[in-house]
């Protein structure tokens, strides 16, 4: 007999004070929702295989978490990754994982739903399972086990997790995790007669729904994907993605639960437009969210006063990948400031271009609370810049560091990526020169006087992305990524704070983004070895993954280093974004001819397919004929 | 304001509990006064800093309203928006010119439960609290970034009496808050099972606070 929710809790009682932040296992929290579980038909773990303070700054998963808890049959409540301290209690004490709220095993629970935001957590999810007491394998469990269902952007390519799923939502869940829902309750009801199998059939069915098992795959002698269909009539050849076509009509959380540790994120959200069509080509964010839908700005408004009298937040966030490009984003930063910055409260942007108009909006929000700015050029010359289509300029970059300089900030953050395609020395050399260039502005600037400038520059290796324009590319070698990291080292300045993703790391992430079902044995035996919160470079030990890979016979530069041919049969070709793969190609050859896609908002259809499916997204009409006139030049 | 923590909420710990309190504050649309310059801060104030896990039923906190506000309108407004654990007890007008609260804080009494390895035990305990309070100095000491200090536990604890219950022990002791450094009650227990010695189990001390003081203990002692 699993115990009950009065036991787990004695138990618990015992256990919290020998882990660190015990915080993040009370539940408990100002608007976290706790249903009567007689009162509804519906259990619905909702998990996130990563530590709390993280798990918990995901908007996607407030969402979900306010979208579940609206349906009167359901009750959803949270779970997050145990950290090693925790685990380690739970497994010599007995207890079972359990979710937040009623601190009722999750094992009880109908449905467990997990967010995929990164290949690193796969590993966290399968502990998951385990800490759960599920079986891994989806085929071991039956109707009494919890559906387990994921989603997120590695649903994008989940293959290696296919053994472990029951099924997959493909795109953005707020519509489509109603219709799993229901067809879980009328499952429910029927009870006794039927199987596991009929639901996950009756899953398989649902647009947007992706349910591994029903799909069988072959391999060829090479080592490639030979053949890849569905198991039975019924079961859809390719699974397209979902998504919402008018914001202003989502729903969007307006009492989300306020944690009591600082998140990584201790903010309140409001996401103010979905999508980006920058066409960054290293991206598979600006792929997978298409087309851009923005939220109008009165709604906007709105949510801001309701988000701050229900949480209490010092700080409203505006989130959207690229929140600079949202249309009225200027008169919202004004009026937002003015709305709320008589209560104490910030207004911060999370993610702004290296322009000079990016910087004249920060120093808008920087009226109630001032934060550092960070910009991400990426690459350090104008060529692989258009080679990966980030359109910005040196002279932008000039222009917005000198701003942020001549409006007080004395702290900036750059972001770059090495071992991009094509990426030759001079690119290097153009990265430190970038960094001098910034110093230099700063001086002139400062006329050497004043504070010192605080230059923090973050070098990550790149990782080739399923659904993006380089997803037939090889990801560079690690004695090469290592050696263009000394190079790099030996020629930045040392008062620049440098940090370094690690390059092993990075090796592994790029074989799990582009593997396929047979990385699923190596992925059970790296978990079996311990590997736990690998995305935390402390707990990550390549060691472990090099003897895992060797034990099951994974290769690993087939997934990291091969460069695929055009007509290769990818392990996630049946898995539709709704960006069409011939786009994609298009977008490759422009990338190694260095030619530059402009932003379809301010220049001409680049044809990727997505608007094709749908009619054309509303919502921003009252944006668009204004921007085209003052902010193409920011394009391309 | 004087407040009652309990339940799970002894497990925030002292800076989340002001930002928890801030963020109520916010809420309660009280006008609360912030700080100057580069980040402003609610001018809210502590008294002491409770032990993570620790539960309390004397959590005292000063706040400067931007605004003036009836003490009963300022005890309502926050109540509705308080976590569970987190309760008002008292609310009180005070001129804001006085000293700092954290400072005027002299002496702390706390209820200490432990739960005994073995019923023998509770005798033990019993004897060693006897012989800790007529010893003239007990020194602990306490290892904190490599460094080891040494801080004289008896000094600091003013009254340390035991009541005997069912399965637990119950001390209740005043314990000084120097501002040179002071003692926590679960040191002062684990230095108790250390003179007899028996080992007690992670858990089995529960700390309470019962109230603040102002002045050096006088019997009964003020709020």
């Amino acid at each position: 007999m699993p115990p009950r929710p009065d036991s787990v809790a004695d138990t618990l009682e015992k256990l919290l004070p020998r882990v660190t932040r015990p915080a993040r296992y009370t539940g408990g929290e100002w608007n976290a929702v706790r249903k009567d579980h007689r009162m509804v038909e519906i259990l619905f773990a909702l998990a996130f295989p990563e530590v709390y303070e993280i798990g918990m700054s995901h908007l996607g998963s407030l969402i979900l978490y306010d979208e579940l808890n609206r349906r009167e049959d359901t009750a959803c409540e949270r779970v997050y990754a145990p950290w090693v301290d925790m685990e380690a209690e739970l497994r010599r004490s007995g207890l079972p994982l359990f979710a937040l709220e009623s601190r009722r095993p999750v094992a009880e629970f109908d449905i467990l739903g997990i967010s995929l935001q990164y290949e690193m957590n796969f590993t966290n999810a399968l502990n998951l399972l385990d800490l759960a007491r599920l079986p891994l394998l989806a085929a071991e469990r039956h109707a009494g086990h919890p559906l387990v269902l994921a989603g997120g952007p590695c649903a994008f390519n989940p293959e290696p997790l296919a053994p472990f799923l029951d099924a997959v939502v493909l795109g953005e869940a707020e519509e489509v995790i109603h219709e799993v829902v229901d067809a879980c309750r009328e499952d429910k009801r029927r009870a006794g007669a039927r199987s596991r199998t009929d639901l996950l059939r009756q899953l398989a069915a649902i647009p947007g729904v992706y349910v591994p098992s029903l799909y069988r795959v072959t391999y060829g002698p090479d080592g490639k994907l030979a053949t890849f269909g569905p198991t039975g009539p019924g079961v859809p050849e390719r699974i397209s993605r979902r998504w919402v076509s008018d914001l202003d009509r989502a729903h969007h959380p307006q009492r989300p639960v306020v944690p009591y540790l600082e998140t990584v994120h201790d903010r309140a959200m409001v996401e103010i437009f979905r999508g980006c069509t920058r066409g960054c080509r290293f991206c598979q964010a600006g792929a997978i969210y298409r087309p851009v839908r923005e939220r109008s700005p009165a709604r906007v408004r709105d949510l801001a006063r309701c988000l701050i009298d229900a949480t209490g937040h010092q700080e409203l966030s505006l989130a959207a990948l690229s929140a600079s490009d949202y249309s009225a984003i200027e008169d919202t930063v004004r009026s937002l400031v003015d709305q709320e910055g008589g209560r104490g409260v910030g207004v911060s942007l999370p993610s702004l271009r290296a322009d000079a108009f990016s910087v004249g909006l920060a120093q808008q929000v920087q009226r109630v609370r001032k934060t550092g700015l960070t910009f991400a050029p990426e690459a350090g010359t104008r060529r692989l810049r258009d080679v990966i289509n980030k359109g910005v300029t040196e002279q932008d970059l000039r222009e917005a560091m000198e701003s942020a300089f001549r409006n007080g900030w004395h702290a900036v953050k750059l972001y770059f990526m090495i071992g991009l395609p094509t990426e030759g020395r001079e690119d290097l050399d153009g990265l430190v020169d970038l960094i001098r260039e910034g110093e230099g502005v700063y001086r002139e600037v400062t006329g050497g006087k004043g504070r010192q400038l605080k230059l923090a520059v973050s070098i990550s290796p790149f990782v080739p992305k399923t659904h993006t324009p380089f997803q037939w590319e090889p990801q560079c070698s690690l004695e090469e990524l290592e050696e263009r990291q000394s190079y790099l080292r030996r020629r930045i300045p040392r008062r620049v704070r440098l940090s370094w993703h690690d390059a092993h790391l990075s090796r592994v992430e790029a074989v799990f983004a582009r593997g396929d079902r047979r990385l699923a044995r190596a992925l059970a035996e790296v978990w079996a070895m311990g590997a736990r919160f690998d995305s935390w470079s402390e707990q990550f030990d390549y060691r472990r993954w090099r003897e895992a890979f060797a034990r099951t016979g994974i290769e690993p530069a087939h997934y990291a280093e091969r460069c695929r041919d055009r007509d290769e049969l990818l392990p996630w070709d049946h898995l539709d974004s709704g960006v069409d793969k011939s786009f994609l190609w298009r977008e490759r050859e422009r990338a190694f001819a260095a030619l530059p896609t402009p932003d379809c908002r301010w220049a001409a259809c680049t044809g990727c397919g997505v608007c094709g499916t749908r009619a054309a997204p509303t919502g921003e009409s009252w944006g668009k004929a204004r921007r085209g006139e003052d902010r193409s030049s920011a394009s391309g | 304001m004087k407040m009652a923590k309990s339940g799970d909420a002894r497990w925030i710990s002292h800076l989340d509990l002001m930002r928890a309190i801030e963020r109520a504050l916010r809420r309660a649309h009280i006008g609360v006064a912030y700080s100057q310059g580069y980040n402003p801060l609610p001018r809210l104030s502590f008294a002491s800093a409770l032990a993570l896990g620790s539960t309390s039923e004397a959590e005292y906190f000063e706040v400067d309203l931007a605004r003036p506000m009836l003490s009963t309108c300022f005890r309502s407004a926050l109540e509705k928006q308080l976590p569970p654990g987190l309760e008002v007890r008292e609310v009180c007008e005070v001129p804001s010119t006085g000293a700092s609260l954290a400072a005027s804080v002299k002496v702390a009494t706390y209820r200490v439960t432990v739960d005994l390895p073995a019923p023998g035990d509770r005798a033990a305990l019993h004897r060693a609290a006897g012989r800790f309070m007529k010893s003239s100095s007990h020194t602990l000491s306490r290892r904190r970034e490599g460094k080891t200090r040494l801080v004289d536990a008896r000094r600091l604890v003013q009254r340390l009496e035991t009541r005997e219950e069912r399965d637990v022990l119950e001390f209740e002791m005043d314990i000084f808050l120097d501002p040179q450094g002071t003692v926590k009650p679960e040191e002062v227990i684990a230095a108790l099972a250390e003179m007899i010695p028996i080992t007690l189990a992670f858990g089995a001390v529960r700390t309470h606070r019962i109230a603040l003081h102002r002045t050096m203990i006088e019997k009964g002692g003020d709020g």
